[in-house]
């Protein structure tokens, strides 16, 4: 019965790793975005934007230019598409916002990616050139996986989801860090994803970022009008 | 009644307990790995291959933030080879949208169920991922959140006994 209260209790405290005791700096972010994406089968993507992201509301809002005029609003477990202000899609989410890099840079839990809250057991630590790698792992008996990150300067420089037998799944690049504010953000997240169909490649680009904007003409940013959608 | 259902509960718990750690010997958590040497390098090619996305950009942005039709017009080349699922792009959860069971991957489930933060990687942020495996696993999180609540009304929350 022990082990089975450990196992509860293990359990518990992943699913509740969100609620992050972090103290938090800023309430708002946006940023000027642009993504880029190669996929497996040599296919491109782009897209270019706006990002909003408030802690209130815990919700990002992506207000798209390019390829299509598009707003796309996350907030609770739903996922809202609107064109021309009319609902083009509403879809189940759940809990992405909790690790999304706005949130985690604006409660300066980005240096960890946020893992000191969720209980990961922090295994090996290892100093190279670059700066302080630390090994986050699952706390369970032969764990299939681990997170590696990478730190340099106080900041997190990359996150990766590495296989017991060392082949890497996915990592994140986080670099051209901008100061704002009390807060330094990675302008530019590069990530690398290989799967048995090829290598997955995603390329963010950040600028013209602004924290804690009130003002009155960006407020309907954040927060659009979707209560008749949700 | 109480104990009914304290007991269906231990019990899938206890299969998680299989599940999750594989009935194994308990080695120690560190040592199963290789080294983390070499995991942050950057593929030269990297930013390389990212050069036509890179003037299609610069192409958008001299321009206005022209639409996708508006630009297929002045430059069609540019776009041969884009992929316009931009829902894929910043929508990582995808749709659950006519979803059934038969659609279920149960190893993303399990994912969901078992290790969400970890699956969250795995499954949830990864762009290959379709959308059936990444509803598998937020199906799989909301089962593990259920049992959770009602393990925890069942017997107590069991942080408190430690």
């Amino acid at each position: 019965m022990n082990k089975l209260l450990l196992f509860s209790a293990f359990l518990l405290l992943f699913v509740y790793s969100n609620e992050s005791h972090a103290q938090r700096l800023y309430s708002r972010i946006e940023s000027d975005i642009s993504i880029k994406e190669i996929f497996p089968d040599g296919t491109k993507s782009l897209m270019l934007g706006k990002v909003f992201f408030d802690v209130e509301n815990n919700s990002i809002v992506y207000h798209i230019a390019f390829p299509e005029k598009e707003t796309m609003v996350l907030k609770d477990s739903l996922v809202l598409s609107l064109k021309d202000s009319v609902l083009n899609k509403k879809l189940s989410s759940s809990q992405l916002i909790d690790f999304s890099i706005y949130k985690l840079a604006l409660s300066g839990e980005l240096k960890t990616f946020g893992l000191d809250e969720t209980k990961f057991l922090l295994g090996r630590i290892s100093e190279n050139d670059d700066g302080v790698s630390s090994e986050w792992i699952p706390k369970i008996e032969n764990p299939p996986f681990k997170i590696i990150i990478s730190q340099a300067n106080n900041k997190i420089t990359g996150i990766a989801l590495v296989e017991s037998t060392g082949k890497i799944l996915n990592k994140q690049f986080f670099k051209k860090y901008q100061k704002i504010g009390r807060i330094s953000f990675p302008t530019e997240i590069l990530e690398i994803s290989y799967t048995g169909s090829g290598v997955y490649k995603k390329m963010m680009t950040h600028s013209e970022i602004k924290l804690d904007n009130y003002s009155d003409e960006i407020n309907s940013s954040y927060d659009p009008d979707i209560d008749a959608f949700e | 009644m109480k104990n009914h259902t304290l007991k269906a509960i231990a019990a899938f718990l206890a299969l998680n307990i299989l599940f999750t750690t594989g009935v194994s010997a308990a080695n120690g958590i560190e040592n199963s790995f290789e080294s983390n040497e070499s995991v942050f390098d950057l593929e030269e090619d990297f930013y390389a291959d990212f050069a036509e996305l890179d003037q299609l950009e610069k192409e958008v942005k001299e321009n206005g933030l022209v639409d996708y039709d508006a630009l297929l017009q002045s430059n069609p080349d540019l776009l041969s080879d884009l992929n316009l699922s931009n829902l894929r792009t910043i929508n990582s959860a995808e749709a659950t949208e006519g979803f059934s069971f038969d659609d279920m991957d149960w190893g993303a489930f399990a994912w969901g169920l078992l290790c969400c933060p970890v699956g969250f990687f795995v499954v949830a942020i990864n762009g290959n991922k379709t959308s059936d495996q990444k509803a598998s696993f937020w199906i799989g999180w909301g089962v593990g959140v259920v049992l959770n609540i009602l393990y925890v009304a069942a017997v107590g929350n069991p942080i408190n006994d430690f």
